[in-house]
């Protein structure tokens, strides 16, 4: 029962990553390789935070915060630029927040992690209570996506994504609707990063490297971009699919490597056979 | 209206353009005639403030706007066909028209978390007028397919409409007609047509002489950056220096 509810606990953190995720590769037409790192500041900042004595909701409020501010820095410097750059400017992001994260030790206790983290109480902090309050903040975020998905707004972000001219000589503000929807996008990260240092009660860099945004990307590739169905599906059948190794006996010294050469089979095949990613809308160039 | 007065521009000391002069009143057709190169469509980038012109003065809407951005300027009316038509490929008919009305309430997304019922309305509204354009251009059926499946000159269609979306006031049609099947020229006709009727103040650049000399009230010839010739249709084609630039001599 236990392994059930970690599995739904993790499908719940990772689709609401890849919703998020969707409105930087779907809406905007980039592929970020920094979204681990928006998922990282979410889970430092309210780790930090909450030893500190806020509570749960406190802290994962004020560490999306933080997270849409840093995804300015992103904005700032790439979005003057084509698609490309975007992906080099993230990766730089990534790779310097996993430095810091690991070298900055009088904050972020670099390798050794954070432990002790506590667990939100309201439904009690057993895994039953995790995953229903969790469920909601998953429900809360999809919520917030079909509204933003289905608003001006996004329409708005779409036109700039198929031709950034036309949408300028049609009165959109370029770097404004890029930069907002990155910003939600960094923050609802920071929501899932919140969670998951609550649920692990420890975190360490190791769970926000450049291997985690490729990863990320892989889940909204494999699933579909552009829709809601999308990131779902792609975040449930990235989480089950390497679990499904366990039950076939593989020894731990190769599984990871499996699990990894899963991913790229599964990538391989879907862009081959179906580019828009198994429900989505959006085909990704 | 539009008003240029000796406008010059000039990229690493090579005139581009060079003392241009030129007006278009609200309910104008004014087309711009020329051979390739001649610098019409830099003219218009100069208009819509893609590129800064280096000497002269724009009035646009009877503001000066010499030192106005590209979004200040769009802000007074300007509106732009592109020559290579510039439609949102991934985006329904529909959705690209609706995406073109300014300051829509949904553009601000708090709005559509807090005033909900406003931004239906103002949705509903934008999609009532974009499916009587559709209707309009003969699209309606094409409604929700993606813009890409269009034809050149259904796209060119779908295009100009996107103006009438964007309530764009001074329009810079360049080369409404070209590439398109000789099926669909009426429908463009009929659109430029509703643009003056509307009282817009238009702006064409047009290489097929027989059909611009009919539509349009008053013509410029360029040539090399320059003016070379201005006045209606029947002047502008039988003064010489047309002659001369169009036979190349």
């Amino acid at each position: 029962m236990n392994y059930v509810l970690h599995l739904i606990i993790l499908i719940e953190i990772f689709a609401i990553l890849s919703l998020s995720l969707n409105l930087v590769v779907g809406l905007n037409g980039f592929l970020s390789l920094a979204h681990a790192a928006f998922y990282g500041i979410g889970a430092y900042v309210s780790a930090l935070l909450m030893l500190a004595g806020l509570n749960f909701f406190g802290a994962l409020l004020i560490s999306a915060i933080v997270a849409a501010a840093f995804s300015s820095l992103i904005s700032i410097a790439s979005l003057r630029f084509k698609g490309d750059i975007f992906i080099l400017v993230t990766l730089a992001f990534q790779v310097v927040f996993y430095s810091i994260l690991y070298n900055w030790i009088s904050v972020t206790k670099g390798p050794y992690g954070i432990s002790g983290i506590p667990r939100p109480s309201i439904f009690g902090s057993s895994l039953p209570g995790l995953a229903l309050l969790y469920g909601i903040l998953g429900g809360l975020v999809v919520f917030i996506m079909i509204i933003i998905l289905k608003s001006h707004f996004a329409l708005s972000v779409t036109s700039v994504r198929e031709d950034v001219l036309a949408a300028r000589a049609l009165g959109k503000n370029v770097f404004l609707l890029r930069a907002k929807s990155i910003a939600i996008a960094s923050a609802v990260a920071a929501i899932a990063g919140s969670m998951y240092a609550s649920y692990l009660t420890f975190i360490d860099p190791t769970s926000f490297t450049v291997d985690e945004s490729i990863l990320l990307v892989s889940i909204v590739l494999v699933g579909g971009t552009g829709n809601l169905k999308g990131p779902i599906v792609g975040a449930v059948v990235l989480i089950l699919l390497p679990e499904a190794l366990r039950f076939l006996q593989i020894p731990d010294a190769i599984g990871p490597n499996i699990r990894l050469i899963l991913y790229g089979l599964a990538l391989v095949v879907l862009m081959y056979l179906r580019p828009r990613g198994i429900a989505g809308i959006y085909r990704f160039e | 209206m539009l008003a240029l007065t000796n406008i010059g521009f000039r990229v690493n000391g090579h005139a581009i353009i060079t003392d241009v002069t030129l007006t278009a009143s609200y309910g104008e057709i004014v087309a711009l005639i020329g051979p390739n190169g001649s610098g019409k469509t830099t003219l218009f980038n100069v208009i819509n403030g893609f590129l800064r012109h280096t000497s002269g003065n724009i009035a646009i809407a009877g503001t000066r706007a010499d030192n106005l951005t590209v979004e200040q300027r769009i802000a007074l009316g300007v509106g732009r066909l592109w020559q290579d038509v510039r439609i949102f490929q991934k985006m329904s008919c529909l959705e690209n028209l609706v995406v073109a009305v300014k300051n829509s309430p949904g553009e601000a997304l708090w709005r559509a978390f807090v005033q909900p019922k406003k931004i239906k309305l103002a949705e509903k509204e934008a999609i009532d007028k974009a499916e009587q354009y559709l209707k309009l251009t003969g699209l309606i059926e094409k409604r929700n397919i993606e813009a890409e499946n269009l034809s050149y000159g259904q796209q060119k269609l779908l295009a100009m409409c996107r103006l009438f979306m964007n309530d764009a006031t001074i329009l810079l049609l360049d080369e409404p007609y070209a590439g398109v099947s000789s099926v669909l020229f009426d429908r463009i006709s009929a659109l430029i047509e509703k643009m003056r009727k509307l009282n817009q103040c238009i702006l064409i650049i047009e290489h097929n002489i027989a059909l611009v000399q009919w539509v349009s009230q008053r013509m410029y010839a360029f040539d090399e950056g320059r003016i070379i010739a201005e006045g209606t249709p029947r002047e502008v084609m039988g003064s010489i220096e047309v002659k001369e630039a169009y036979a190349g001599v």
